[in-house]
């Protein structure tokens, strides 16, 4: 089903992973000092396979069946893409009662508080880490606002239409263990075809600027 | 006088660009592994004057490894070299007898400012 060898490289693979594990925390620790927990951040695994593999991907490796929870923002530059950030169905809650809310702010994020707070979440991680990863690669981009949805069937629907078959998602696979609660995330971002060449550049350049 | 120095990284890449910054005007022996484990198993016979370890790692993590170490030799000098760069995990390991607790991704400059600094002790 993996179909790395045709984007990247194994050095190229292996350099986007460590840049992506790098970027991740950085992002971990924004949204650690925002709720004032420890993420703990697993032993992160980056695959790249086509759009079309996608949801098998997703739905064979992570414990999301029909439903899950996802955060997606856009964003552009010379490698842009769609970031994507997929929490199993019912996370919601759990990230809910990290932010220790009163009342009266349940009351000013009204029944929306839930997709408002994942949103958030998404925001902050997606964020740091796509802005670390692509600030390490010496190539900007810039954002649309974050999306959230709750329950969304994650499959051959959700991506009908929005990709080519010709794209490439780039995963990373990490879990999350926020203070007692443990939930385990996907990141993964998707670029069109024609953002790998800058990106192999983008990586070659880091390689020599270490020569 | 040869400085050793053990390098633990999952990443080939990530022990790539730290090879890449060691400073060039100071004689070192390194060695590379990929896990805590190895790290464990080698840092007996190697006896590294300084030990560049990561967190995150398959198989057994950098935290594992610095207990470890720590309890092998209460004088090991460790440095950490890590994404993880949560106050936390900066406090814990620290608590265990890190040095150093550095960001990824190296910097030649401060990775060649640590090394030096080190090494003017070791003469």
């Amino acid at each position: 089903m993996s179909n790395k060898s045709s984007f990247f490289t194994e050095d190229e693979t292996d350099a986007l992973q460590e840049l992506m594990n790098i970027a991740f925390g950085k992002a971990a620790a924004e949204l650690a000092e925002i709720i004032d927990i420890s993420v703990v951040l697993s032993f992160p695994k980056l695959e790249t396979v086509k759009i079309q593999e996608l949801p098998d991907f997703i739905s064979g490796d992570l414990s999301i069946n029909t439903k899950c929870n996802i955060v997606e923002q856009t964003y552009k530059g010379e490698a842009g893409g769609v970031a994507f950030l997929i929490f199993p169905f019912g996370s919601e809650s759990d990230f809910l009662s990290l932010f220790h809310l009163d009342e009266e702010d349940e009351l000013e994020l009204f029944a929306d508080a839930d997709r408002e707070i994942l949103a958030e979440v998404g925001n902050i991680l997606i964020g740091a880490c796509v802005s670390k990863l692509f600030d390490l690669l010496k190539s900007p981009v810039i954002y649309t606002p974050p999306h959230a949805i709750i329950g969304q069937e994650f499959g051959d629907k959700f991506f009908k239409g929005r990709f080519s078959g010709d794209d490439c998602a780039i995963i990373l696979k990490t879990s999350f263990f926020l203070s007692e609660k443990s939930v385990e995330g996907f990141l993964f971002l998707v670029n069109n075809q024609s953002s790998v060449g800058p990106i192999k550049h983008a990586l070659a350049k880091l390689f020599e600027s270490y020569e | 006088m040869k400085m050793k120095i053990l390098i633990v990284d999952d990443s080939k890449s990530a022990r790539f660009f730290l090879i890449k910054s060691l400073p060039k005007d100071i004689e070192i022996e390194y060695k590379e592994c990929e896990n805590g484990l190895e790290c464990v198993n080698i840092y007996q016979e190697f006896a590294p004057d300084l030990v560049f370890l990561d967190l995150t790692m398959p198989v057994m993590g950098g935290e594992e490894a610095l207990a470890k170490i720590m309890q092998m030799n209460k004088n090991a000098v460790v440095y950490i070299l890590t994404a993880d760069i949560q106050r936390t995990t900066y406090e814990r390991i620290m608590a265990l007898g890190a040095r150093k607790f550095i960001k990824k991704p190296p910097n030649k400059e401060i990775i060649g400012f640590v090394v030096k600094e080190l090494a003017d002790t070791l003469k």
